[in-house]
């Protein structure tokens, strides 16, 4: 049986009315993500939530980024500025085109 | 504002971008835990250097290689936001540091409460001056201040710059705006979205600190009194700057 094609993607994406995204991903053919680091020029309190967010996604699929980012950022009452987590969704999503 | 007092620090132009950061974190501490009332500080650059912000990669928005050529400072900032080359005649640094009050809070609306006075005082040396978007001021739909936040140590932080000049060969040299190289073109399009301070008005350091400093003191019913980073500030900031910003683990942190 044939391994898992992984791809390693790099995303950019301003979010509408909002800062740029800068992504990188390792993602499997199968769209679940092994690691990621968000990048760019947005904002989040606390800062250091950022890594939580990044852990976070590890084994969960692109299409729960979003569900999964606004849980770790309601859990830990963390405010994300300038772009969501629909927008970081959105950008490995075009990354994957 | 509750507290009715307030330092104004004008730091040495000579401190190093990390010591600068690490100077704004010592300060929170000691106004997060009411050894200090709350700060305005005043710095600005010796010499060319990169800033950028706390999320950015530095691979990605700085051309490093270059900067180490040309002996160009880069250091990271605790703030979130965009990478900023800085020299000496291009900009004037604020920072405040204050207690996370009810009226500071929400941390969107905030920014544009913490920014007023410098919009007033812009305003009065005869610039159409408002706030913008996020966390900048724009002249005439320029911007011309870029700010950002941290919120740590029970204080809040809000450091800006305030251009004075603008230099878009040396921050095309030295950060990376675009993938592609850009052309004179896309230069000249970066500088019609930015203005600065000595484009049009001739004025000191000196009188823009003291003018901002007036309208923060009428603007924020305070009194604003000339003070100096404390020795135990200091023996914090060092300790801060050769742990955490001095560092390479904190300048690759992403």
């Amino acid at each position: 049986m044939a391994m898992d094609e992984i791809r390693e993607i790099s995303a950019v994406r301003k979010a509408p009315n909002g800062k740029l995204l800068r992504i990188k991903a390792v993602v499997t053919e199968e769209s679940i993500i092994e690691k990621i680091t968000i990048t760019g020029d947005f904002f989040l309190h606390p800062e250091r939530l950022i890594t939580d967010m990044e852990k976070s996604l590890a084994g969960k699929r692109v299409d729960d980024i979003s569900n999964e980012l606004n849980r770790v950022l309601e859990k830990n009452n963390g405010k994300l500025i300038g772009c969501t987590p629909h927008d970081i969704e959105e950008a490995i999503k075009e990354g994957l085109l | 504002m509750p507290v009715n007092s307030w330092r104004m620090i004008k730091s040495s132009p000579g401190i190093e971008g990390p010591m600068q950061m690490a100077i704004d974190e010592a300060l929170m501490m000691a106004v997060g835990s009411n050894k200090s009332a709350p700060v305005l500080r005043w710095y600005s650059w010796n010499s060319p250097s990169v800033a950028i912000g706390y999320f950015q990669s530095l691979r990605e928005e700085v051309n490093y290689e270059q900067c180490i050529k040309d002996g160009v400072e880069i250091f990271r900032r605790m703030t979130g936001g965009g990478a900023v080359y800085k020299y000496p005649k291009g900009e004037i640094n604020y920072s405040i540091i204050t207690l996370e009050t009810e009226e500071l809070h929400d941390i969107l609306s905030s920014y544009s409460i913490l920014c007023q006075p410098i919009i007033s005082y812009l305003k009065r040396i005869g610039l159409n001056a408002q706030f913008s978007g996020i966390n900048d001021i724009v002249v005439n739909g320029k911007k011309i201040s870029g700010n950002a936040q941290t919120r740590m140590h029970n204080a809040i932080l809000q450091h800006g710059t305030i251009l004075l000049d603008f230099d878009v060969d040396g921050m095309a040299r030295y950060l990376k705006i675009s993938k592609e190289k850009l052309s004179d073109k896309q230069l000249e399009s970066i500088k019609d979205r930015v203005t600065w301070i000595r484009k049009n008005i001739s004025i000191t350091n000196e009188e823009l600190m003291q003018g901002i400093r007036d309208e923060y003191e009428k603007q924020f019913g305070i009194k604003i009194i000339d003070s100096i980073v404390s020795a135990e500030e200091t023996i914090v900031a060092d300790r801060l700057c050769k742990k955490k910003y001095a560092t390479e683990e904190w300048l690759w942190m992403r």
